[in-house]
């Protein structure tokens, strides 16, 4: 494995970036407030992708079973 | 330590929007398209098993069952999985973006990444996972299952259902198209464990093809779904028997449990008779993988894949869905839901929540938790109708989390910095763009297809190996680690390069046709979506032979399109008996009974028949029993009884494949049965059944001689247990046309409304299944009489057949 693929191991103590909650919760008033923050942000991506005629598009996007 | 070699396949939703009307059209219309530019746009060579191409990368990209399906290649270690993946849809979302470019009709393509259909198809699609490993096979199901049962705490994709009247959701979406907990069936019937072992590799090593996970967006939860399993195959493979005390009274339930409780504190049984919960059965596992960690068995990377499993346990442990809110694809969509739906209108009543699970969910709903004083919403109740609009958004807002690009919903959130799902050292895609992985035989094989790109006539490759036509060269890469490129003179397969590929296509087809004939269409269909893409370049023979099966096995399986494959054999060759029977062939398999374009085709086959009214050719026989079977279901018995009479005269089983033959007699049977001659209709049947025993037809034998027997006896639990003989087998096979016919019977012979209630609702559910049954005017029928049906009554339209023609 060359330098460019090989992970580098001591960056892989935490999955940064992000909270991350600790086996006492300390983290959670920070992983709530990131989850807050992500639904703020999400209302703006909903509004701006969903089609106004969701019925319409879910059977139009039918798809054939796969495996 | 020891490395090992896994990856990852992924079947992609795909839809296309026109500008004209803003909205999408099935995805399979733009992929013929779509695989064109791929060609021209990525460096490859053509893929010599299954279709699809090479790519310099070492994956592989094809058309699976209509979704584009990118494959990573042989990765060493999660990271790269995770990046190949990545490398995967950028290559995709360049391909639509092109394909846009050229079609100034399109607005929009949409390449998704949800695995389970919203417009009421019930049609699921995979992700697949596969191991490389050197272990016993036999020990895997029990030592892995607990793992598979357990791991959707983190590996889910999350998604939602509408179930009696309630939304519903679910950690893991692929549960409920779980049938089973051990099975063979990846396109139905699927089961949590995948018995699966293509090897593709030289003696000795075997692979692990997981199918029960799901496609996912978030790093973490990849990265640790596939170190996690990796380490606990290296257990198994060292007969650690890793999963032997968390083993599951009943996995399947088990699953079905988890997968709706996001609090993730849901127990189930194990065989020993503790309740564990998920998190539970993943810290038994997770501990074993700590106490070997420096053994030399396990891969280089198991104490980081260790450490972040312990955390990610921790974090759900204290507070899922709340603490991992924006780390997980199932807690990001659970968020999202809940949000939106409140926006909507709708509380905590709306969904469904056993055990109160729901309740304590919005209790950790990191938006609730942030708004305390609001933990229900106060808006005014939704009547149903609201609760199915929202439904519709939320499904739609489930395919958009997924979709490819900056316009999907999980894109743009993190490209807003709003999510805590990047895992470090998943990095540098770039690279992964061009360059195979470092370890491993994808290396050569990228390294072939950049130096051999743009000679698709000379080159081909495969999994196992790549091959030089002009020079009759091979290099074998069976080896799964192997590290020097050494070509040698390739088999004799190989020599001439079209009789190489015919040669494999040939086995292909036989292949498809032997599975056909033992009844297992489903798998033969599967081959036939393989073969596809060789279309062009199969040999007239071998195109014609295509085209008839794929005719024959799609109106087995309740689909319409066999008879579009006719009509374009019909444009290369002269109409003949034996392409006229094909076409009554097919529509005879068109619902439960034939419907009546069926006529003007037996009028063509009469006309080919009547000037040498005793030929004895391969097509007289199949085409009179066909013929017989329409006079039957025509409410014209004894003309139904002559005409079989004749297709079972000896010469003209002289020249008929036997399974045509058992196929006569089986109707020829139930001629006789429905003129009450019980004593003939026996001895038929038993001739047939024989026939299609011996030669293990078990997809005629269900169809035919045993739900044909069961007709004929007198006594309920004579039938019944036919019945159940045929059902047991058409459920194995996922015959779903052969299922619904033989509920039918069933619920005849049980004349008890009660009891038959679970039959109509399966047939209510098998009819939205396939556009055979959906369309079909006689199940129809028997499902609005459902009672008289069920009690014996005559058939309302005064057919005079007990069965009504049935």
């Amino acid at each position: 494995m060359n330098q460019l693929e090989r992970p580098n191991p001591e960056n892989q103590s935490s999955p940064a970036p992000g909270p991350a909650g600790g086996p006492d919760g300390t983290n959670l008033n920070a992983i709530r407030q990131t989850a807050a923050g992500m639904l703020a942000a999400a209302d703006d991506a909903i509004s701006r992708v969903l089609s106004g005629d969701s019925q319409a598009f879910n059977a139009a996007a039918r798809q054939e079973g796969g495996q | 330590m020891a490395e090992r070699l896994f990856g990852m396949e992924i079947e992609y939703g795909c839809a296309a929007r026109c500008r004209e009307d803003a909205r999408p059209s099935r995805g399979r219309d733009w992929m013929e398209r779509f695989m064109k530019i791929a060609g021209e746009k990525l460096p490859h060579l053509p893929s010599m098993e299954g279709g699809g191409i090479f790519l310099e990368n070492g994956a592989r990209f094809y058309v699976d069952c209509s979704h584009p399906e990118m494959t990573t290649p042989e990765c060493s270690n999660p990271w790269d999985v995770v990046r190949y993946m990545q490398a995967g849809e950028r290559m995709l979302t360049a391909i639509a973006g092109e394909l846009i470019r050229r079609e100034p009709a399109l607005a929009e393509v949409v390449l998704f990444k949800t695995n389970v259909d919203h417009s009421g198809s019930g049609a699921t699609w995979g992700c697949h996972t596969s191991f490389m490993h050197g272990g016993n096979p036999a020990e895997f199901p029990d030592q892995i299952i607990p793992h598979l049962v357990s791991r959707i705490v983190y590996s889910g994709a999350g998604g939602l259902e509408l179930s009696d009247g309630r939304l519903r959701f679910t950690l893991s979406p692929r549960v409920r198209f779980l049938e089973c907990e051990v099975s063979g069936c990846s396109t139905s019937q699927r089961g949590i464990f995948h018995t699966k072992d293509e090897t593709l590799a030289r003696d000795g090593y075997h692979r692990l093809h997981i199918i029960c996970g799901e496609s996912l967006c978030s790093e973490t939860a990849l990265w640790l779904n596939m170190g996690a399993t990796a380490l606990i195959v290296a257990m198994i493979e060292a007969r650690l028997r890793p999963g032997e005390a968390v083993r599951l009274s009943n996995p399947l339930e088990a699953m079905r449990r988890f997968t709706v409780d996001p609090a993730c504190r849901a127990t189930a049984p194990t065989a020993s008779g503790r309740r564990l919960s998920a998190i539970q059965i993943q810290r038994h596992y997770l501990e074993r993988a700590e106490s070997y960690q420096n053994e030399p068995f396990m891969p280089p990377w198991t104490r980081q894949v260790c450490s972040q499993w312990r955390k990610m346990l921790d974090r759900l442990e204290n507070g899922a869905p709340g603490s991992v809110a924006s780390t997980l694809d199932w807690a990001m969509k659970l968020g999202l839901f809940l949000h939106h739906a409140e926006r909507r209108g709708l509380s905590l009543q709306h969904w469904y929540h056993p055990d109160q699970a729901m309740r304590r969910v919005h209790d950790g709903n990191p938006f609730a938790l942030s708004n305390e004083e609001a933990p229900v919403s106060n808006k005014s109740d939704c009547a149903p109708p609201a609760v199915r609009k929202v439904h519709q958004e939320l499904c739609e807002i489930d395919t958009r989390f997924g979709q490819l690009g900056s316009n999907g919903i999980f894109a743009a959130l993190d490209q807003a910095g709003v999510l805590g799902h990047r895992f470090a050292g998943v990095d540098n895609i770039e690279h992964a763009l061009a360059n195979p992985p470092a370890i491993g035989r994808a290396r050569l094989r990228g390294l072939c297809v950049r130096r051999f790109n743009g000679q698709n006539q000379r080159y081909s490759c495969s999994w196992r190996n790549v091959v030089d036509h002009e020079k009759n060269l091979l290099l074998d890469l069976s080896e799964p680690f192997i590290t020097d490129e050494s070509w040698q003179p390739a088999p004799a397969g190989f020599r001439c390069p079209d009789n190489g590929i015919q040669a494999h296509l040939h086995r292909m087809l036989s292949e498809a046709r032997m599975r056909h004939d033992h009844g297992n269409h489903e798998s033969a269909a599967t081959i036939l979506h393989q073969l596809e893409g060789f279309q062009s370049v199969l040999e007239l023979g071998s195109h014609a032979e295509y085209l008839r099966l794929r005719a024959w096995i799609q109106s087995r399986r309740g689909f319409l399109d066999g008879i579009n494959a006719l009509d374009e054999l019909a444009q290369s060759e002269l109409m003949t008996f034996s392409l006229a029977n094909a076409y009554v062939c097919v529509y005879r398999y068109q619902g439960l009974i034939p419907p009546l374009a069926i006529e003007a085709w037996i009028r063509r086959g009469r006309e080919f028949l009547s000037p040498r009214p005793d030929r004895a050719d391969g097509a007289a026989l199949p085409f009179l029993g066909h013929w017989g079977y329409f006079l039957l279901r025509s409410g014209k018995p004894y003309d139904a009884l002559r005409t079989l009479h004749d297709a079972c005269q000896p010469i003209r089983r002289e020249s008929a494949i036997p399974a045509a033959i058992a196929r006569a007699l089986a109707d020829y049977g139930d001629a006789s049965r429905a003129v009450g001659q019980h004593a003939e209709a026996a001895a038929l049947l038993d001739e047939a059944q024989r026939l299609q025993t011996e030669l293990h037809l078990e997809g005629d034998l269900t169809d035919f001689a045993l739900t044909y027997r069961a007709k004929l006896e007198t006594e309920a639990a004579r039938a019944l247990d036919l019945l159940g003989q045929a059902k047991a087998i058409q459920t194995r096979l996922g015959n779903l046309m052969g299922e619904t016919r033989t509920l039918l019977l069933e619920a005849r012979v049980l004349r008890n409304l009660a009891s038959t209630a679970p039959h109509k609702a399966r047939l209510h559910e098998l009819r939205g299944m396939r556009p055979a049954l959906s369309q079909c005017k006689l199940l129809a029928k028997i499902l609005d009489h459902w009672d008289v049906w069920v009690r014996g009554g005559a058939d309302p339209d005064g057919g005079r057949d007990t069965y009504w023609w049935l």
